[in-house]
């Protein structure tokens, strides 16, 4: 089972760093640290549990590929994957098939989905859940304006149109949300 | 290690010092020792025209490229046994390592449909390939999309290696399996299918070559023939195309370079400068909560089918004389999901692209179903479409099952301010 906290000492922003210098040993702590949130966020977007492993598989490759380019910034390294899942779901939806682009470039194999493997992503899911629940405890303003901006990717000035008030306001609403889930994230870590 | 997420974790750690680590400093980062699908050329107008330039100027590439059989085929059939045990030229690694058939009877099928994305009006084409007695095509096939652009020869110019087949094949999927060659002798246990499996399909990489490849041109009347590498091939009309639609279907060892599109006298066809592309932006947006658009689509009325989410065009085209007559612009598309259906199921709305307010023009190979008013592809095509007229626009559908197509089409309603003009 996975969900094996090895080590809590390093960041994300840190793991991420060392990935990108070819620790795969810091990439295996990142992706055990975030696998159930993202098993959460696209579980409930997939029609099946294998659809939803595949699905996973691609967007944390397609971090590993995307990980040298990664900069710490506001927002956690957890906001930054699921707009990588986001992504990757838009494009399963497009392309209605789950895209193996960066297993490929990576030379991964693709990896049987057994029955056993069912009952540990809907586990998953549901640890994953309460991750991502830390987003919907933020207060409605920020939550929206967090998920808009970050995970959506939204400019300031399409939310600030959207939510009829100005740019500086939702800047200060998203930066907010992200302080308070950056701190939230932490303590669970 | 055993489950499906212990394995990925450990391919990603491996997978990290293989890209990163120090040996990635002198080895390509591509790793060539992995299964993967070759990626399949996409000609689209512009590439296409990049392609036309390099086989009139050059051609040394012809060495590597054979054209199989000296005629072209239909948009779907057999892939013909000559192709299947053709021998080909050495190429790397070894040719004594190499596959050298495909598996018999491999069914293809091309597709040409309008471009769904919202904010384009074009066309995409695209091939599935099916085993034998099979009704589910296997996954991935190629896709290609360009553009539609008015007097131009060709709409499509694509193709794929049939080699991505025995990757779909490696997946050790229930369904896939029944479907191999052999399956009947296949034993009852999980670990002996397992290994049944595996043996199957080391038979088949010895059996199949590497760079055998179905390229697909579709052409507007304006091109006669395809000559690639010396030899001409007409093109011809079909009834799964547009009027004045032609196709050329070959099947080549490697790419269809050089080639060279014909009039009628049998003279190239000059090279051109694609005009600049005309998409339009569009916006993703809840379907519970749709702003006002020039079409939407919305949730629909079926109670177990669950909107995912939409994407809607910012505003409607007008692209009057730079698209084709038969264009079509995508103004709006959702996707839904069916209770105890891994497949995704989207609609899409299409205006008429050269004025939305005149009535759409006809989608290509359709035929009319039982439900008065719908029309589905051709049997033989498998793009996968039902769609009917809604005022002066199609309302279409696409996912697998043409019954559940059928329902959803009836279950959607479209609204905005382009439609019913």
């Amino acid at each position: 089972m996975m969900g094996v906290r090895t080590e809590q000492t390093r960041s994300d922003d840190q793991l991420l760093d060392a990935a990108s210098k070819g620790d795969g040993a810091a990439f295996g702590i990142f992706y055990e640290r975030h696998l159930a949130a993202v098993v959460a966020y696209v579980r409930g977007r997939t029609a099946s549990a294998e659809a939803a492993a595949d699905l996973t598989a691609e967007v944390f490759a397609a971090a590993l590929l995307a990980c040298s380019r990664y900069r710490p910034g506001e927002a956690p390294a957890l906001a930054w994957l699921l707009g990588i899942a986001r992504n990757k779901l838009r494009e399963t939806a497009r392309r209605e098939r789950v895209s193996a682009n960066a297993r490929r470039q990576l030379g991964l194999w693709e990896i049987p989905f057994a029955e056993d493997d069912s009952a540990q992503l809907e586990a998953l899911a549901r640890e994953g859940s309460m991750v991502l629940s830390h987003l919907d405890q933020l207060p409605e303003d920020q939550r929206v304006a967090v998920w808009r901006r970050i995970i959506e990717e939204k400019n300031y000035e399409g939310l600030a149109h959207e939510f009829g008030c100005s740019q500086e306001l939702v800047r200060q609403r998203v930066s907010r949300g992200l302080r308070s889930l950056r701190a939230r994230l932490q303590d669970d870590t | 290690m055993s489950g499906y997420f212990d394995r990925l974790g450990a391919d990603l750690r491996l997978a990290t010092e293989r890209r990163y680590g120090p040996a990635s400093q002198t080895q390509p980062r591509l790793d060539r020792g992995g299964p993967r699908r070759l990626d399949h050329w996409r000609l689209g107008r512009g590439p296409t025209l990049g392609l036309l330039a390099a086989a009139l100027v050059g051609g040394s590439a012809a060495a590597a490229v054979i054209p199989l059989l000296g005629r072209s085929h239909g948009l779907s059939g057999t892939v013909p046994a000559a192709v299947l045990s053709a021998p080909g030229p050495a190429v790397e690694p070894p040719a004594s390592v190499l596959p050298r058939r495909l598996p018999s009877g491999l069914r293809y099928a091309i597709s040409v449909t309008p471009n769904l994305e919202p904010g384009n009006a074009g066309w995409c084409s695209r091939v599935a390939f099916l085993l034998v007695k099979a009704t589910e095509p296997l996954p991935g096939g190629g896709e290609s999309c360009s553009p539609s652009i008015a007097g131009a020869p060709v709409l499509i110019a694509a193709g794929e290696p049939l080699t991505n087949v025995l990757n779909v094949l490696a997946v050790p999927r229930p369904h896939f399996q029944r479907e191999l060659p052999d399956a009947r002798s296949a034993p009852a246990t999980k670990g002996q299918e397992s290994a049944h499996i595996k043996a199957l399909l080391s038979r088949l990489r010895q059996d199949m070559r590497r760079d055998v490849s179905l390229s697909w041109f579709i052409t507007s009347e304006r091109v006669w023939a395809v000559r690639i590498a010396g030899r001409t091939f007409v093109a011809a009309a079909g009834e799964d195309l547009a009027p004045g639609w032609h196709a050329v279907v070959v099947f080549t060892h490697g790419p269809p370079t050089p080639f060279v599109y014909l009039d009628r006298r049998g003279a190239p066809i000059a090279e051109t400068t694609p005009p600049p592309t005309h998409s339009i932006s569009v916006t993703s947006v809840d379907p519970r909560h749709l702003p006002p658009a020039p079409c939407a689509l919305g949730r629909s009325n079926l109670p177990d089918v669950g909107g995912e989410w939409e994407v809607l065009a910012n505003s409607e085209p007008s692209l009057g004389s730079r698209v084709e007559a038969n264009a079509l612009f995508s103004c709006a598309r959702a996707w839904y999901a069916f209770p105890h259906s891994h497949a995704v199921y989207s609609a899409a709305i299409l205006l008429n692209a050269q004025n939305p307010a005149r009535r759409a023009a006809e989608l290509p190979g359709l035929t009319p179903t039982a439900v008065t008013g719908d029309f589905q592809e051709g049997a033989a095509t498998n793009a996968q479409i039902t769609a009917r007229r809604v005022a002066n626009c199609w309302l279409l559908v696409q996912g697998p099952d043409p019954r559940l197509r059928e329902r959803l089409l009836h279950g959607l309603s479209v609204s905005g301010s382009e439609i019913g003009r």
